[in-house]
């Protein structure tokens, strides 16, 4: 009896994840959309990919805190000073370059998406004032 | 098959011929015997033959239907195509004379006759053109070519052809008119590879079909692939590998070479103009139409595209860059990011596989008040990983799509 209920529960989250990933995708293709039809060079298409995936992982991954206003305003936060330095480096470091492949974004994308998971979570605790423990499984 | 005939020009000197940047004659023997000017379409407009001037005029389909136009408007000879390969003539100052042509199966005019049914003049070819038993007012007309231009050389549009059997001067594609399966396509200066019987060279620049085939079946001279008169619409035209001196003619196709091979590739589009591709080397062996189509094109772009977006565009340039043509030097450029993606790889592998990086993480997220287990965190890297596959992949797609419309519609 346990075990179907985890089964379920692991089966009725996937479920969740892959449709959250999806919205994630339909996202990055309609932010991708927008900078074609702008005119501006492949190497954003990197930003795009560089921001959805990190914060689609950590929105999925705290799934059980979206109804807490706290998580959305550290998200908030930490996605805009993703984007601020994102648009730094991409705009300004890496002016020269129009093309930066995804693959060679994909190992910072990792491992931002594991600080993000400490950041939200140390930036919500600051908000509410209230330390806690959170069960990642 | 009829050997190799050997050049034995009977006429002029043909070394005094002179010939424009588009490799077209413009002067025979030094403009003594001949001159000509040519229209931006590089046809023949008007020849000066000491002094008497005769300008050619061209129907939409490119057939010299008048010649001889004079400063009042009086043609020497007007030409109506008549089914089956005929022809309606009006000659003589304003067209005192009227007859018809007859063709043969190659397209020549043995007979010609009058209104009045009557026999106008009568004339026999041997196999390379020369003219034989004639009688009456012969006017011959080799494979439909005539002497307009010089009495011994049949005007065809792109080349002059000599009745000793071999072109003067050699096709201007070059190798790209070689067949290495053919032996007889060796000699650039054979005429319907040495097979004057069964083909024609309709344009000067490639043998096919006897005329029927070629000219009547396939359209006829007002069809879309039986344009023979020249280099315009049909399927005898020679786009860019039949270059003079790297150039296009104006007007040529973009399809339909066949290398005088009788082999033709693609569909004419109308005219160009300007620089073309460099002509493809022979190749032995059938050849693959969809991989040069554009669509083949195109989704080679897309792939190099999507690559490019997706790896590192020098990466994926040297790798592409290889295949298509078929050296690994552009290879020796992918060193440096080559291994710049297997250091990646390697190092994603890595933090995968390895336990203690697995350990470090957990140690880490626990540290920052996280309770989670080793199976979580492979968890967690899966979850990324499908993340970053899907967006990934939606983003690829998206380029490839782009780039392939884009070169579409190119």
């Amino acid at each position: 009896m346990y075990e179907q209920l985890i089964r379920k529960k692991r089966k009725h989250l996937l479920t969740w994840e892959n449709f959250g990933i999806v919205i994630g995708a339909l996202v990055a293709l309609a932010l991708v959309t927008i900078t074609d039809r702008r005119g501006m060079p492949h190497k954003w298409h990197t930003a795009i990919f560089g921001t959805i995936v990190p914060f689609g992982f950590v929105m999925s991954r705290f799934r059980m805190r979206w109804n807490r206003l706290s998580f959305w305003a550290a998200l908030t936060i930490c996605l805009a000073i993703h984007t601020a330095a994102i648009w730094i480096f991409f705009q300004y470091v890496l002016s020269n370059a129009q093309t930066i492949g995804l693959l060679l974004w994909l190992p910072l994308a990792f491992i931002e998406a594991f600080a993000l998971l400490v950041v939200v979570k140390r930036l919500e605790e600051k908000l509410t004032g209230k330390y806690e423990s959170l069960r990642l499984d | 098959m009829i050997p190799n005939r050997k050049h034995h020009s009977a006429r002029v000197y043909p070394e005094r011929d002179r010939r424009n940047a588009e490799n077209r004659l413009i002067k025979v023997d030094g403009g003594s015997t001949a001159s000509y000017d040519y229209d931006a379409l590089g046809r023949m407009v008007e020849q000066n033959r000491s002094g008497a001037y005769t300008q050619l005029l061209y129907s939409p389909t490119g057939m010299v239907v008048e010649t001889g136009l004079t400063p009042n408007g009086q043609y020497q000879q007007l030409r109506v195509p008549l089914p089956g390969g005929a022809m309606a003539i009006w000659s003589g100052p304003g067209g005192s004379i009227f007859f018809y042509r007859h063709a043969d199966w190659l397209g020549s005019s043995r007979l010609g006759s009058t209104p009045s049914r009557t026999t106008y003049f009568d004339v026999a070819y041997a196999p390379f053109g020369e003219t034989y038993a004639s009688s009456g007012s012969a006017d011959p007309a080799f494979t439909s070519q005539r002497q307009d231009t010089v009495s011994g050389l049949y005007d065809f549009p792109a080349r002059e052809y000599s009745i000793q059997g071999r072109w003067p001067s050699p096709d201007p594609a070059g190798l790209a008119a070689v067949d290495p399966m053919n032996p007889q396509s060796w000699n650039r200066y054979a005429y319907a590879l040495n097979d004057p019987t069964d083909l024609v060279d309709p344009s000067g620049l490639g043998s096919c079909g006897d005329f029927i085939s070629c000219v009547i079946d396939s359209g006829g001279p007002s069809g879309n692939g039986g344009d023979i008169f020249f280099f315009g619409v049909g399927s005898f035209g020679h786009p860019c590998p039949h270059l003079y001196d790297g150039g296009c003619y104006i007007g040529s196709p973009n399809g339909g070479d066949d290398n005088g091979t009788g082999r033709s590739h693609g569909n004419s589009s109308g005219p160009t103009m300007g620089p073309t591709p460099a002509p493809r080397p022979p190749t032995i062996g059938p050849t693959t139409d969809w991989s040069d189509s554009k669509q083949a094109m195109c989704v080679a772009q897309a792939v190099k595209a999507v690559g490019k977006d997706l790896i590192f565009s020098d990466v994926f340039s040297a790798v592409s860059d290889s295949i298509a043509t078929g050296s690994l030097s552009p290879l020796k450029d992918l060193l440096s990011a080559g291994t710049a993606v297997t250091a990646v790889e390697q190092t994603a592998d890595y933090v995968a596989g390895q336990r203690v990086i697995q350990a470090a993480t957990r140690g880490f997220l626990r540290s920052q008040g996280f309770r989670v287990s080793a199976s979580a965190i492979g968890r967690d890297a899966s979850l990324l990983g499908k993340w970053a596959g899907v967006v990934g992949l939606a983003l690829s797609t998206k380029t490839g799509y782009d780039a392939y419309n884009a070169c579409m519609s190119n």
